[in-house]
């Protein structure tokens, strides 16, 4: 009898003791939200990558960081992620996430992809793709991306981009780039380059840029920033705000034209006169010629911030 | 010009749709667009005219005999030197033909249509930019980047409770009821400049701050 009550009594001092333990972990569930469980495979490979190779990435949801190098190989690291607060429904969701590295005559293709067989759910979780790429500067090169960040360093030859929501980051780059984005954040630094651009819904920030531009935009912006190495700029706007800094030094000739929208310049410049939405100033000739029109939105013309204090 | 009836839709937008259209800007032809097409139309007509007039050439009868002997001293060891036998036949043939590019691309080079001088000329490392896809009255890609932000808030929740994410996302809803109430007012009123104006803007500042959310959710 007195057994059974000293069970009894034990187990009633352990079930204290039980929540006593789980009160403040108890406590501590609805204050802090879950962490988020991340789980990850890598992969790296090194492929030949004569000149003429032309490279091919087709990242879904991914940070793809593409740079130029001087060895006649590329080097991919490619890393896939799962994340979600629980961790078996992130280790299950990976192996949804494919990849598939392959060269073949005159091509690298380089692709990820989240694979469904029929009937199962989609992934719950957050499924990523980390590419961090090394390739001869100079082969040609196209990548399309969604959902992630973009970024290009140091290459030189023909490139090609799409790129649907999220960062497309340019940095020494030369030779030419044809660029398709669509609600991206693009920004681009030190180019020389041959730069066509269609984009829309996007942000454009091109900073110390030279060579020619071509751009179209719509529901954006632009913000350009070009050196004396510029060579031309057209900018086939609409609806899209557009604001330009010339450098101090260099002369420019300019057609600008803001329709149903408000023209600004610096107070050095000659005025268009009120109400007057179009300017045009004509350089010494052959003068690079910076072209830009836009619609229902406004075009400045920044003063160049050196041209004050050099001398005159 | 009396311009055609235009098809209307249900929707009773009927006057504004006609004050939009009234208003809109006229562009006169140059006036000497039309001589330059007829002129043009008549180049084309003489040119189809008088092709098939042109006389025909038959070769001397004798020149077979001439390749043939040609060929016979080619084949034979050649002289270091040797005056080369005047053709008329192949001269006058020549000519006419020379005649007749003359006067075809001088029908076509006067019957352009004469154009204004170009205003802008690209610099010429820019190849020609396609236009752009035209704008739909629901973009895609809205909805696209509405459903990524929805989807993403469930396997990243802290991302999404984040106090950053929920401003920006009361900023949206914000701008989405701005934009509805500009539209039904453009409905109402007429789309004036300083209204499309406004819609812009915040179309503009909906683009951005759906990046920002989306940049949140993969960064």
């Amino acid at each position: 009898m007195s057994s059974a009550l000293l069970f009894r009594w034990l187990s009633g001092w352990r079930w204290l003791v039980l929540l006593a333990l789980s009160l403040p972990a108890a406590a501590q569930i609805p204050a802090a939200p879950r962490k988020v469980q991340v789980i990850t495979r890598t992969v790296a490979q090194t492929l030949p990558c004569p000149a003429g190779t032309v490279v091919r990435i087709r990242a879904d949801r991914a940070t793809v960081r593409v740079q130029g190098w001087s060895q006649p190989t590329l080097r991919v690291v490619l890393r896939l992620s799962a994340r979600h607060p629980d961790r078996a429904t992130a280790e299950k969701d990976l192996i949804l996430a494919q990849y598939q590295i392959s060269g073949e005559a005159g091509a690298i293709d380089l692709v990820n992809y989240v694979k469904l067989p029929a009937g199962t759910p989609a992934p719950t979780s957050d499924l990523r793709a980390d590419y961090t790429i090394m390739m001869p500067a100079a082969n040609a090169l196209r990548v399309a991306n969604a959902y992630g960040l973009t970024q290009l360093t140091g290459l030189t030859g023909a490139q090609k981009l799409t790129q649907d929501f999220g960062q497309v980051e340019l940095r020494q780059l030369r030779g030419s780039l044809d660029a398709t984005v669509r609600y991206a954040d693009l920004t681009g630094t030190d180019l020389q380059l041959a730069f066509t651009c269609q984009a829309e819904k996007s942000a454009l920030q091109l900073k110390s840029v030279g060579g020619g531009y071509a751009i179209r935009n719509r529901y954006g912006s632009i913000r350009l920033e070009p050196t004396a190495e510029l060579t031309g700029i057209v900018i086939d706007a609409e609806r899209t705000e557009i604001s330009l800094l010339p450098p101090a030094q260099a002369q420019f000739s300019y057609q600008l034209r803001a329709t149903h929208g408000r023209l600004s310049l610096p107070p050095e410049y000659p005025e268009p006169g009120g109400g007057r939405t179009s300017w045009q100033l004509a350089g010494p000739p052959r003068q690079p010629l910076i072209r830009i029109v836009t619609t229902y939105a406004p075009i400045t013309l920044h003063s160049a911030a050196g041209a004050l204090l050099s001398p005159r | 010009m009396t311009s055609p009836p235009l098809p209307l839709g249900p929707e009773g937008g009927e006057p504004h749709l006609r004050r939009a259209v009234r208003e809109l800007p006229t562009h006169e032809p140059a006036a000497d667009t039309w001589d330059a097409i007829s002129a043009q139309l008549a180049g084309e007509q003489v040119l189809a005219r008088t092709l098939p007039q042109l006389p025909t050439h038959e070769p001397d009868a004798d020149t077979w005999e001439h390749v043939a002997a040609r060929l016979d001293q080619l084949a034979a060891p050649k002289p270091l030197w040797q005056p080369r036998p005047r053709r008329r036949w192949a001269v006058s043939l020549g000519l006419a033909a020379s005649l007749i590019l003359l006067l075809a691309a001088g029908l076509v080079w006067w019957g352009r249509p004469s154009q204004p001088a170009p205003v802008a000329v690209a610099p010429p490392v820019l190849p020609a930019l396609p236009a752009l896809p035209p704008a739909l009255a629901a973009d895609p890609l809205d909805a696209a980047g509405e459903e990524f932000i929805e989807a993403h808030c469930s396997s990243l929740p802290q991302v999404c409770q984040s106090g950053e994410f929920r401003q920006l996302r009361a900023q949206l809803t914000a701008l989405q009821q701005q934009e509805q109430h500009l539209r039904t007012q453009a409905q109402r009123r007429g789309a004036t400049p300083q209204l499309v104006q406004q819609q812009v803007q915040v179309t503009i500042r909906k683009a951005t701050v759906t990046r920002e959310l989306i940049h949140l959710l993969i960064s």
